[in-house]
């Protein structure tokens, strides 16, 4: 193995940190005061030279890209872990009297209860949904809840649905409601919410528990609550969704989404706005502050988070592709500072190709990345997995190329719901077979549009004029 | 009981990390080649009449790769003329022993083969630039070194294409320390099965969606004969971590490294990111991203004996010596030519450390060299 | 002499420890003088009832804990080389997704 070259020989390769341990006592950077935390690579502060450093971290991201308008409406997911407390911290002190120019816009909170995947008793559950009830209630803002089992009824959306304008007997149709969310009212202790039925939650772990991998649950779980705030946010009539993702997780993600097959997607999953849902954009106002800055916020001002554990806690290092990514980063993180800032800096590189024209995968809605050229690695793969089940009475020269045909036939189904994931979906469900079917009712909607779509398109093929050759 | 195999109803012997299938040895060789084929034909990368370099170091992935082009270009009639091409660092105890694999090779290939020397390249073997500059950083001198000198063995066999043994992990491998690096140009080439079109020899990677676990089971199975010692001269620390995280991937979920292909195939780059741009070598004309190109920087410093120059920052000896060759240049166009360095022709293909584009999965170690493992 | 001091864990970190936030310990005599670096080791002897590799890593805390005392950064304290003193707090905040 050798040396990296790059453009300007090793330029690029990361810089190690020389391990001596910094001299005690040291000041603030920005004023005399003793420092008592380092924060970036090497700038010590003191506590109130830091709250102006992260409050301007974050007032600059929101005022930068002025997205948000003026008396806007916007919905705080709110999952009560330290990041998202941050950031709610942030919001209130900009609403408030201290703020130096009051943030304009209106906050709504939701929190979305993931714990019905966990082997938690229906008490437990209602007492971590208190905890976070009560976060929200302090901040005085309106505060809503609903459960990840909501994914199950919701339907598709507006835009993409026509199933929800056939007649109510359809059986996709039959199902479907509004995603359903609580308001937290001022007096509620938590525990007059409502739980989701026993069949309900039951059904939501069978789904996320048939996927053999954790990897894979992990991510349809991401995937889910995505799709649910977004809806969620949707229905009250709210266009803009605020998530508290710190640079640190960001550049875990990206890589981990890389090592996932969702490369195409990292500018989404990771850039200040993702606009894949069409009318409800996801804004990441907080992802210029590390984890170390959020963290020592919180601890220096008192603010309050819940700590929720989720199906990867307490187990190994290695136990999914995000863990083994996380440790991986935060390890090089220790010893090359710049690893975090290198690989954020790599996606604020990344764009989308041709996201007007490509239909869109149906559960993360990102671009599908699976329509590809005959040289590709996807095409590889369906080439070694034809090669490796086929039963060929004798071995003759195979053609090559772009012959790969997929049975079609029983399977049909699989292979149409297949077909309308992108990519990263089809690794996480790649074990599921018949049991796409339990996949949710809005992801099966959005796929038989999409596959009536492209029916739709081929009937007609020949009186298209070729987008391309315009 | 025994797995069965998917292809026939022989009793299984392997497991593919691929896709997972359990296949006997028969239906692995047979599916293992065709892949390749199916790689080869769906990217068209050859011609009927071609002459192809093979960068062979005698180390797993080239060997196998000699093998199956040979099986291949007989198999499905590419018409093509394969021909294996040896670089020479001077690495006594390292090179020395591998290129007796390669000259075996040649032997049980019946293939031509040619062996280009850094020393005569250049003036400089690998121990005695490592004997002047020491065990840092001596990687970054091969690696330049050797894409030109491939490149240098190519063109003088009048070959049309390079192809090179870098597999799906060693591809992997670049994007994810691409990535680490937030270098978005080398991200966006470096999952391209061809590079280099432009300027010069057109390298090509048959390997891209192999993986190193089925090129190391083919050639056991096959009992071919490869040299597999590491390179004596250091490894690079920062790689190997990209290289460890890759593995450990592996561990969860097989298919990662070719879903890591997937992922660099698929990203697109913004419209309005400024990509570096790329000029000529005033030197040797080749493509570079600098005036003057990294090999010959580098070259001139171990030559002035001012080693550093090629290497680290534009530290202040690069500035000295742009002010001296600013002066030198004065001197050449009054008419008083000074020696140049490479071939001056333009023949040499010493680009600064890859930035044309060409550097391929192991950087350094772009191919014959095998020093990407 | 022994050294009373309180050792926090939070931000998911709790969790190795049966889910016990605050700890006031009292830390045996020992010749020497009291370094985190001791602490760390004690601490996943005494009180880490589970997955040690998930809070120490080598001789120092898992890449992405926090570690503060008296309410300052370790780095400005001399980190691993830090003499614990009599009523010191020392708290370890975990910034690990899922802790």
């Amino acid at each position: 193995m050798c040396e990296a070259i790059t453009e300007d020989g090793i330029e690029n390769q990361p810089v190690k940190l020389a391990k001596t341990v910094r001299e005690t006592g040291q000041k603030c950077v920005k004023c005399d005061n003793p420092g008592i935390l380092i924060t970036r690579i090497d700038d010590s502060f003191c506590k109130d030279c830091f709250q102006i450093y992260v409050i301007h971290k974050f007032r600059a991201a929101i005022g930068k890209t002025k997205l948000i308008r003026c008396g806007e409406q916007v919905i705080v997911a709110f999952s009560g872990g330290a990041n998202s407390a941050a950031l709610l911290h942030l919001i209130e002190h900009g609403k408030s009297e201290r703020a130096h120019r009051k943030l304009r816009f209106v906050p709504t909170l939701i929190h979305v209860d993931e714990c019905g995947i966990l082997d938690i008793t229906p008490d437990e559950r209602k007492a971590n949904r208190c905890q976070v009830i009560d976060l929200m209630k302090a901040s005085g803002f309106p505060a809503y809840l609903t459960c990840l089992e909501q994914v199950l009824v919701m339907g598709g959306d507006e835009t993409s649905s026509s199933v929800k304008h056939q007649p109510t007997d359809h059986p996709l149709a039959r199902d479907v409601t509004e995603p359903q969310v609580w308001m937290v009212k001022p007096d509620s202790d938590g525990t007059d919410m409502p739980l989701p039925s026993t069949s309900q939650t039951e059904r939501l772990k069978t789904l996320v528990n048939k996927i053999a991998s954790l990897t894979g649950a992990q991510d349809l779980v991401r995937q889910l609550r995505n799709q649910l705030l977004v809806a969620t946010a949707r229905n009250l009539c709210i266009t803009k969704v605020l998530t508290a993702e710190s640079s640190t997780r960001m550049a875990v993600e990206i890589l981990a989404d890389v090592a996932q097959g969702r490369g195409s997607q990292v500018s989404l999953n990771t850039g200040f706005s993702d606009t894949r849902n069409g009318d409800v954009m996801i804004i990441r106002p907080v992802r210029d502050l590390n984890s170390k800055d959020l963290a020592m916020f919180n601890k220096l001002f008192n603010v309050k988070s819940v700590f929720i554990p989720t199906k990867a806690s307490k187990t190994s290092l290695s136990s999914t592709i995000e863990k083994l990514t996380e440790t991986f980063v935060m390890g090089l993180q220790a010893d090359f500072p710049s690893t975090v800032s290198n690989i954020k800096r790599t996606s604020e590189k990344l764009g989308l190709a041709n996201t007007e024209t490509c239909p869109k995968c149906c559960l993360c809605m990102s671009p599908l990345d699976t329509r590809t050229g005959p040289s590709s690695a996807l095409k590889a793969i369906e080439f070694s997995q034809k090669m490796s089940r086929s039963h060929p009475t004798e071995k003759k020269p195979t053609g090559g190329g772009d012959n790969c045909c997929r049975d079609k036939g029983d399977n049909s189904f699989q292979n149409n719901l297949m077909d309308c994931l992108c990519y990263g979906c089809r690794l996480s469900l790649h074990n599921y077979g018949d049991d796409l079917r339990r996949l949710p009712t809005f992801v099966r909607q959005r796929a038989v549009h999409m596959t009536q779509l492209d029916d739709i398109k081929q009937h007609i093929s020949d009186f298209l004029l070729d987008e391309d050759n315009r | 009981m025994p797995r069965k195999c998917g292809g026939c109803d022989k009793n299984a012997i392997l497991k593919r990390p691929k896709t997972g299938d359990a296949l006997c040895k028969e239906c692995f060789f047979w599916a293992f080649e065709e892949e390749i084929h199916h790689t080869i034909e769906s990217a068209k990368l050859f011609s009927p009449g071609e002459t192809v370099a093979i960068g062979a170091s005698g180390g797993k992935d080239s060997t196998v790769l000699a093998h199956t082009m040979k099986i291949l270009n007989e198999r499905h009639g590419y018409g093509l003329n394969l021909i294996l091409l040896s670089v020479d660092e001077g690495i006594t105890g390292y090179r020395d022993d591998s290129l007796e694999t390669v000259k075996r090779n040649q032997q049980q290939y019946d293939l031509p083969l040619t062996i280009v020397s850094y020393e005569e390249l250049y003036g400089w073997t690998m121990d005695a630039i490592v004997k002047q500059i020491g065990l840092k950083n001596n990687c970054t001198f091969c690696g330049v070194f050797r894409r030109q000198a491939l490149d240098r063995g190519a063109m003088k066999l009048g070959a049309n294409k390079i192809v090179t043994g870098h597999n799906a992990d060693d591809i992997a491998e670049t994007v994810i320390m691409n990535v680490l690096r937030g270098d978005i140009a080398r991200l966006q080439r470096c999952t391209a099965i061809t590079t280099g079109t432009e300027g010069y020899l057109p390298r090509c990677k048959p390997f891209k969606y192999t993986y190193e676990k089925e090129i190391v089971m083919y050639a056991y199975f096959k009992k071919l004969d490869y040299f597999s010692t590491e390179c004596i001269y250091s490894p690079n620390a920062y790689r190997g971590f990209a290289r460890a995280y890759i593995k450990d991937l592996e561990k969860i979920r097989p298919s990662s490294i070719i879903d890591i292909i997937h992922s660099g195939e698929s990203l697109s780059v913004k419209k309005d990111v400024r990509m570096p741009t790329q000029t000529v070598c005033t030197r040797c004309n080749f493509i570079s991203s600098n005036d003057v190109c990294k090999a010959c920087v580098m070259l001139e410093g171990l030559n002035k004996g001012r080693p550093r120059l090629g290497i680290g920052k534009l530290h202040k000896e690069r500035r000295k010596w742009e002010e001296e060759l600013e002066e030198q240049s004065k001197i050449l166009s009054n008419g008083d030519g000074t020696t140049p360095l490479c071939c001056g022709g333009g023949k040499c293909g010493a680009d600064g450390g890859g930035e044309c584009g060409t550097d391929e999965g192991g950087e350094c170690g772009t191919d014959s060299g095998g020093c990407k493992n | 002499m022994t050294l009373r001091i309180t050792v926090e864990f939070s931000g998911g970190a709790e969790l190795l420890c049966r889910n016990v936030k605050k700890h006031s310990l009292t830390l045996p005599k020992k010749e020497e003088t009291w370094l985190i670096r001791n602490l760390l080791k004690w601490l996943q002897e005494n009180i880490i009832k589970e997955r040690p590799e998930l809070f120490i890593q080598g001789d120092t805390v898992r890449p992405g804990i926090l570690v503060l005392i008296n309410d300052a950064d370790w780095e400005l304290m001399g980190e691993l080389d830090y003499e614990i003193q009599e009523n010191d707090r020392v708290i370890f905040i975990s910034t690990l997704h899922g802790g």
